[in-house]
């Protein structure tokens, strides 16, 4: 069986021409190389880059994968792919996990009496299936057969449908997601008639304003949007574009913004609406149909400034002064979430953003009607209730899931787990153990997408293509091979005339290709498109724009919209490091700490200090926290990211059967939303409900890395107004940075000589303008650097291994929150070096500080005399579970117990990229020609890697920005670290 | 002082020598469990990696750079006592050198364990000596932590080497006293010392010369020690005081630990008439001293933290304030104001408060070395990395095991070897005439 | 004819010095032992300065001189710039020169004293008497058969306790 599935693995890769990635096998325990007959394209030691698509979450970014020895080792974005771009998130980085999981199926499984799941071959599996298929279709009950998938397009979305059509329930396809955005489709169906989610074109946009919409974060597409907004938000001497953010917590994304609106959970609308008004008032966007203007001004009429004021506490004149920013703007865009977790009034909220839209021309032509998403198709909630009512009522009789987990991610109010268990048929075709899986009778574990053909399509005129980066780990099968053969068995060969999925793939691509592009050859068309990823139109200048199409619709009135008289505002957030949840398993993205609350392996509430020292709340008190649909515990975090009176909670954490990472760590805020459906929405309905808070007495040791949340004024993040900067730029104000080179040495100050360096010295510019504080960054440098992973438990201990920490530091006057990456410095007069006895540290002919692991004895007199603090010791042999593992990069050495490490520079990069030019002939590396890992997945482009020695190469221009400082410059080390200070430009009119 | 003939002197000093007591063999049997338990810990640490202590990001030297460092301050009174005032003639050191000089090899010892103990891959610590081998690799002379090792080493093979010269002629007297295999094994020891008049000769001016090199040589010790952290970046240890600081500081802690040990060896072997209560006043006044200099430190320490502002301020105000605060202060009390009360004549001359006192200038010592070295990286440059530290029970155990080790071989000392110098002794006594007796 | 000696035992430290008088008017060779460094003793013999002093003096220049060499060869051998200083940076090594020069002036002139002092010896001579470590001193002199009765009675009068012929 697994042989068979290994040599047709090699056929259809031949066929495909990439005979390479069979070279893992599926016997993961054979010797490192074991070919019978090598393919040609494989050389020992050097990787293989395969094109894929992420799938990970539904934004579909452009995968390359890394293939080494037959093993994936990493993955980055696609330069080509008009997603990605090249860039990656932390939990694209972390695909690589769903991969290697180690708490993976590694074969089908079969429920036995006892409840415990029995491992059965396919054979046994699929004819179990069958059997049950064939019964229900002979009687008729096809209508009883329901498939749960996540959003999938393409083949296997058709292949889907047509597997249940012929089971005879046309309607039994479940696209299942939690973020189904249902009120921002709505609202976009009130506003422009427009069924679905367009594509916003957050780059053509000169004015942002944000309704909860974290789109740095998770946000439909957040690599895509944190792109644009870095093209958005530029700096240039003559400006920068305003980013202005209303929401009820100082969010990843607020924080970017210059001006942060806090507002309680549900009355982000308010906002919306005195725009507005205010730009009907003082009729700021002209030439608008007059009867337009008449509905807009019928539908605000309920809210009064002065209302909008006594109610939100926000400042009129703040609201004037950015609806006459709004309207002064070419091309502002209003964003709303849209989504009915974050609070009450999502409906609303995304009416009113589309409102303001739909009063600026600019703002439509920024919005592309062309670009709809695949959010758009993704089932509502009502239909998730409806199939919940069903399967409590026992009117399904087989339930197929894949991918899916509405066990954890719907309100327990639901009791979807308790209709599960009225299903006398679950199967389950995930790859890993879930909270839904756990209730199916039948575990066929299929492929991961990164084993698996297929093909994704984020939005209408992007399709990626999915092609396997390595061979198959487990005794796992493809889900569309398992459909076609159920299919076959079930209802004869003939509604299923495909050998296998690949199969199916290239017939609907053979269809693609006429359409496309009829002249050339399919094989051609097909090997261009399993090469760069995918088809998509290239270079969008312009887009579609979207058309007004009003109906009618009413705000709630002040007496109808109350605010709870009892408890504190609750507002729950997706995760930008495991989104719904479906992350939580991954040990990177548990190890990293969040970007606000720097807290690993946990979830938490955030409380502000103030509303925290009234309920004499402290860090890490495990709270009560009980809403009118349902109660949870989780441990308090005193915070400024949340305003007075409201708290709030990250989704993902909570899971009870999602992996050893993964499990008991608190917690699901959906145990405290209701079971309603929003009518309107078809959403889950979210009504405004107060929480309260108790101590259970009982505290818990949060795993935070933060020693304070302020930098007590030792100024290492650096801000400068915008105005100094235009005047630094119009003086040409050389920057106060002491040159990691011989430039940089001062009889004044240094007691030495200078000394010098060989070809290169090569060095790092972060420009924390542009840092958005996602971590992506540090997620590709555990990947690449195989850097380990300790754990809460050590994490707790101060032991975190991380080469690269994202600091975060709160201003002490305002609630802001401050992004400073900070890595080794490579400093010229680095103070770790001469400490070392035995030389394990020192400084190379091209400016590395060097760190020899197997010189270092341990003595930690480097780490005690770094500054920076950036030298990890291995406090203990930290190792990894299996099949974890085969990840590690073989470039890299996997340090042992007793050894002091840190950031390299990727060194392992530099010397690849050093003797590939010496292949070509080339005396030196070429700026840009390679970059790091962290530089490489950087969707901000915040890192810029390079040659100081090369007065062309970019770092040797960046470095003369006037913001350009050094963190500690003080000190005297000359760091090659360069910082290029944050600007802050406060919004006027 | 004393008024014994030199056959006296010798009984004196031999009689409790030999013959161990029930009491004693129980006492040595305890230390050396404590040895044990120390090794189990440590054997423990090597096979599970450092983690089982509570060392940390960013406060990476714990409880075992304080016990090297609080040590190696101990060993540094007995140099003193034997070698400086030696030079300066100081009488009363006659009568304790020999005992202090013990102690300095046996503090320098367990001390010299620590760099080990504390160390990632023990197994490979012979990296930092400068031996030959074919790959050419060498241990970096600029250093500090090589400097330690020069330093201790040298000092180490110093002391003992002048402890042994001092005991040459004693084990002689020693060998006549005894018989049998006692007889040939101090025989042994004392190279068949005769005490012909060329060998005292020679044997005065090396002894001489041994107390002028040892001089510096102790100085420089502690002075080396104390440029682990001054030669560092880091706020709270880079500070040019500390050598001095250290020095002082690293006598005032041994003297107290000469109190504390001799003290009960004084009244178990009934030395009252050879360790006279001068002696341990003299001591006693020395400490008085010492603790002046440390509060001077302390305050110029502080003083110019407040100078310089900034992180430099801001690490010492912690100091006070922070989460140390409480070592801190216990620091201060017992080292600055303990050795004010030696200027009560009643508490200098009563061996109980000299014990007490003595005691706790000890520990305010340890926690003077716990302050600096777990204290500073703490609140180092970088709020973002600023945590705090405190020891496990397996440094604990390693710590115990460490004065075990210490007391287990001064004990095997004062029973095996003359703990009192008779040569000296007889020195000061008055010479056998005949005009005065007849 | 072969040589022979006497050992006279003395209480009194007078006695002694007074014998050595007379043996130094006599011109004999001969040897003291004592319990404790005298100087009553050394004036009577009248000795020169020790010769450790030299060798004290060189061993501490050699210490010096193989510090610095060692830490200058060692340096050059690896040739790394560590912490921004040049290959050889003259300062921390003075504190390697003058451990060493400590080291070496201990050690060598220990091994001295052993050589200059006669030490260590496997059998102690038959001349010895224990007590010369005690609270006696003693006087070897060594002297041709045909003198003996008068060292003898010198010694007597000086004060000798007793007075016992030795070989060896």
């Amino acid at each position: 069986m697994v042989d068979l599935g290994r040599r047709d693995f090699l056929r259809i890769l031949g066929m495909a021409g990439a005979a390479t990635a069979a070279t893992g096998c599926s016997e993961p325990t054979r010797k490192l190389i074991p070919y019978i007959i090598p393919p040609e394209d494989i050389i020992p030691g050097e990787a293989n880059w395969y094109a894929t698509t992420c799938r990970e979450c539904p934004a579909g970014c452009g995968l390359l994968a890394k293939n080494r020895d037959g093993r994936v080792i990493k993955v980055e974005g696609n330069p080509l792919h008009p997603v990605s771009g090249g860039k990656l998130c932390a939990r694209g980085q972390a695909s690589l996990h769903g991969l290697y999981n180690p708490d993976r199926f590694t074969g089908p499984l079969k429920r036995n009496e006892r409840g415990g799941f029995d491992p059965v071959s396919w054979d046994a599996g699929e004819r179990l299936l069958v059997q049950r298929l064939k019964e229900i279709v002979a009687g008729g009950r096809g209508e009883r057969i329901v498939f749960v998938s996540e959003l999938v397009t393409g083949s296997m979305k058709d292949l889907i449908d047509l597997w249940v059509k012929e089971m005879g329930n046309p309607a039994g396809h479940i696209l299942y997601e939690p973020f189904a955005y249902e009120p921002l489709r709505k609202a976009n169906e009130i506003v422009f008639g427009y069924d679905g989610i367009p594509a916003y074109r957050i780059d053509q946009a000169d004015f942002i304003i944000s309704f909860g919409a974290g789109f740095l974060e998770t946000w439909l597409s957040n690599i895509e949007y944190a792109r644009q907004y870095a093209a958005f938000h530029t700096l240039s001497a003559s400006g920068r574009n305003p980013f202005v953010y209303v929401g009820p917590r100082l969010s990843m994304t607020g924080n970017n913004a210059d001006l942060w609106i806090p507002v309680a959970p549900g009355e982000e609308y308010l906002i919306g609406l005195g725009m507005l008004r205010v730009i009907l008032d003082e009729n700021l966007c002209a030439n608008m149909p007059g009867e337009t203007k008449n509905k807009l001004g019928a539908m605000a009429s309920p809210w009064t400034l002065e209302a909008i004021t006594a109610r939100t506490g926000v400042d009129p004149d703040l609201i004037h002064q950015v609806a006459r920013r709004f309207a002064g703007a070419k091309r502002p865009l209003a964003l709303a979430e849209g989504l009915s977790l974050s609070g009450p009034h999502a409906t609303e909220t995304a009416v009113a953003a589309n409102l303001l839209c739909a009063v600026h021309p600019g703002s439509q032509a920024a919005i592309d009607s062309a670009g709809r998403s695949a959010y758009s198709d993704v089932a509502r909630a009502d239909t998730i209730k409806e199939l919940t009512e069903k399967m409590k009522r026992g009117e399904i009789e087989l339930l197929l899931i894949h991918e899916a987990n509405p066990a954890f991610s719907l309100p327990l109010s639901w009791d979807f787990r308790k209709s599960l268990e009225s299903v006398p048929l679950v199967v389950s075709f995930s790859s890993a153990i879930d909270e839904t899986g756990a209730f199916a009778h039948l575990v066929l574990p299929t492929h991961t997408p990164l084993e698996s053909w297929g093909d994704y399509s984020p939005r209408a005129g992007v399709t990626g293509l999915m092609q396997p980066v390595m061979g198959t780990l487990f005794d796992t099968k493809h889900l569309g091979d398992v459909l076609i053969g159920s299919g076959k068995a079930a209802r004869g060969g003939e509604r299923f005339p495909w050998k296998d999925f690949h199969e199916v793939l290239q017939s609907s691509w053979t269809r693609r290709q006429q359409t496309m592009a009829p002249d050339i050859p399919f094989e051609a068309f097909w090997e261009k498109a399993v090469e760069t990823g995918g088809v998509w139109e290239t270079g969008i200048a312009g887009t579609a724009g979207i058309p007004v199409r009003l109906s009618p619709f009413a705000f709630p009135t002040p007496n109808e919209d109350v605010r709870p008289e009892t408890g504190l505002h609750f507002t729950t957030y997706p995760s930008v490091l495991f989104f719904d949840g479906r992350q939580a398993n991954r040990m990177w993205l548990q190890e990293i700490p969040d970007p606000l609350t720097m807290i690993t392996w946990d979830g938490w509430v955030e409380i502000h200090q103030e509303t925290a020292e009234k309920l004499g709340i402290r860090r890490g008190d495990m709270l009560l926290i009980k809403s009118p649909y349902g109660r949870l515990e989780a441990p308090a975090i005193p915070i400024p990211t949340v305003p007075a009176g409201t708290v709030a909670m990250p989704m993902g954490q909570g899971h009870t059967n999602f992996g050893r990472y993964a499990n008991e760590r608190p917690a699901n805020p959906m145990l405290l939303f209701s079971s309603d459906l929003d009518p309107a929405t078809g959403g889950i309905l979210r009504p405004a409900f107060g929480v309260t808070l108790e101590k259970t007495g009982k505290t818990m040791s949060l795993a935070h890395v933060d020693g304070s949340f302020s930098q007590h004024g030792r100024g290492l993040m650096r801000v400068m107004a915008f105005d100094d900067y235009g005047k630094a730029i119009a003086s040409k104000l050389e920057p106060e940075i002491d040159y990691p080179m011989p430039e940089g040495f001062d009889p004044e100050k240094d007691f030495y000589p200078a000394h010098s360096h060989k070809d290169y010295r090569w060095v790092m510019i972060v420009d924390l303008d542009r840092c958005i504080g996602c971590s992506a960054c540090v997620v590709a440098c555990y990947a690449e650097n195989n850097v380990a992973v300790v754990g809460k438990e050590q994490m707790v201990k101060g032991r975190e291994m991380s080469w690269l920490r994202i600091q975060r530091y709160f201003d002490d006057d305002k609630p802001i929150a401050r992004w400073l990456p900070m890595l080794c410095q490579h400093c010229d007069c680095a103070p770790c070096e001469s400490v070392c006895p035995v030389y394990a540290p020192h400084h190379s002919k091209e400016g590395l500080n060097n760190q020899v692991y197997n010189r270092c004895f341990g003595t930690r007199f480097c780490l005690q005399n770094d500054p920076y603090k950036v030298r990890r010791f291995n406090w203990f042999t930290f190792t990894r579970p299996k099949t974890l593992e085969w990840q590690l990069n073989p470039d890299v050495t996997v340090r042992g117990k007793g050894v002091m490490e840190k950031c390299s520079f990727c060194i392992q990069r530099i010397i690849e990229a050093k003797s590939k030019a010496r292949n070509e002939g080339r005396k030196l590396v070429e700026d840009g020609e390679f970059t790091t890992a962290c530089a490489q997945t950087c969707p901000a482009n915040v890192f810029t890697f390079g040659n100081l020695l090369d007065p062309n190469s970019r770092a040797s221009r960046l470095i003369q920005d006037p913001r350009a400082y050094q963190v500690l410059g003080n000190l005297n080390t000359k760091p090659a670290v360069i910082y290029l200070k944050r600007v802050t430009k406060p919004l006027e009119v | 002082m004393n008024e014994m003939s030199y056959n006296e002197v010798t009984r004196a000093i031999i009689r409790p020598m030999g013959s161990a007591g029930t009491f004693y063999k129980c006492v040595v049997a305890f230390w050396f469990l404590g040895i044990v338990v120390g090794g189990s810990c440590w054997g423990y640490q090597i096979s599970q990696g450092l983690g089982v202590a509570g060392v940390k990001n960013p406060i990476a030297w714990g409880t075992y750079l304080i016990n090297f460092v609080f040590w190696v301050g101990i060993a540094h009174s007995g140099t003193l006592i034997s070698a400086i005032l030696y030079l300066f003639r100081a009488k009363w050191r006659t009568a304790i050198s020999r005992a202090a000089e013990a102690m300095t090899i046996f503090a320098v010892m367990t001390a010299g364990l620590f760099p080990l103990i504390h160390l990632g891959r023990v197994w490979l610590v012979y990296w930092i000596l400068p031996y030959p081998n074919q790959r050419n690799l060498w241990p970096d002379f600029q250093s500090p932590l090589v400097f330690d090792v020069i330093a201790i080493s040298t000092y180490l093979t110093v002391s003992t080497l002048f402890w042994y010269t001092g005991l040459i002629p004693d084990l002689a007297a020693v060998r006549d006293q005894s018989t049998g295999w006692r007889r040939k094994i101090y025989g042994i020891l004392s190279l068949n010392w005769m005490g012909a008049h060329y060998q005292w000769h020679h044997y005065g001016s090396a002894y001489l010369f041994f107390a002028a090199l040892a001089t510096p040589l102790v100085i420089s010790v502690h002075s080396v020690v104390s440029w682990d952290f001054a030669l560092s970046i880091m706020p709270g240890w880079h500070s040019t005081i500390f050598a001095p600081y250290f020095v002082a500081g690293a006598i005032h802690s041994g003297l107290a630990m000469v109190l504390v040990l001799l003290i009960p060896l004084r009244t178990l072997y009934r030395f009252e008439n050879i360790i006279s209560m001068n002696t341990l006043e003299n001591i006693a006044k020395t400490i008085i001293f010492t603790g002046f200099i440390m509060s001077y430190s302390y305050g110029t320490e502080h003083f110019i933290a407040w100078y310089s502002g900034g992180v430099e301020q801001d690490s010492f105000m912690w100091r006070m304030t922070g989460h140390y605060a409480w070592e801190f202060w216990v620091m201060l009390f017992c080292n600055s104001i303990v050795p004010l009360f030696y200027f009560f004549k009643k508490l200098r001359t009563n061996v109980y408060s000299l014990f007490v006192i003595g005691l706790l200038v000890d520990i305010g010592m340890w926690y003077e070395r716990f302050v600096i070295i777990a204290g500073a990286p703490a609140h180092a440059h970088d709020p973002f990395m600023w945590r705090v530290y405190s020891p496990t029970i397996i440094e604990y155990g390693i710590m115990f095991g460490s004065f075990s080790l210490f007391f287990f071989l001064f004990f095997l000392f004062a029973k095996y070897l003359p703990a009192v110098s008779i040569a000296e002794v007889k020195e000061e006594a008055p010479r056998p005439l005949r005009r005065r007796t007849a | 004819m072969q040589q022979s000696g006497l050992v006279g035992v003395f209480e009194y430290l007078d006695d002694l010095l007074a014998a050595l008088e007379a043996l130094k008017r006599g011109k004999s060779d001969f040897t003291v032992f004592a319990p404790v460094a005298l100087h009553e003793i050394k004036e009577a013999i009248g000795m020169k300065t020790s010769r450790m002093r030299l060798v004290t003096l060189l061993a501490a220049l050699s210490g010096i001189t193989f510090g610095l060499s060692l830490a200058v060869f060692t340096v050059e051998q690896w040739h790394f710039v560590v912490s921004g200083k040049p290959v050889v940076p003259w300062i921390p090594f003075v504190i390697v020169a003058f451990e060493f020069c400590i080291l070496f002036g201990v050690v060598i002139p220990f091994v001295g004293l052993l050589i200059i002092g006669r030490i260590p010896r496997l059998r102690l001579p038959s001349y010895y008497d224990p007590r010369f470590s005690n609270d006696r001193f003693g006087v070897l002199v060594r002297c041709g058969e045909g003198e003996h009765e008068e060292i003898v009675k010198l010694l007597k009068e000086a004060g000798a306790e007793e007075v016992n012929e030795v070989q060896g």
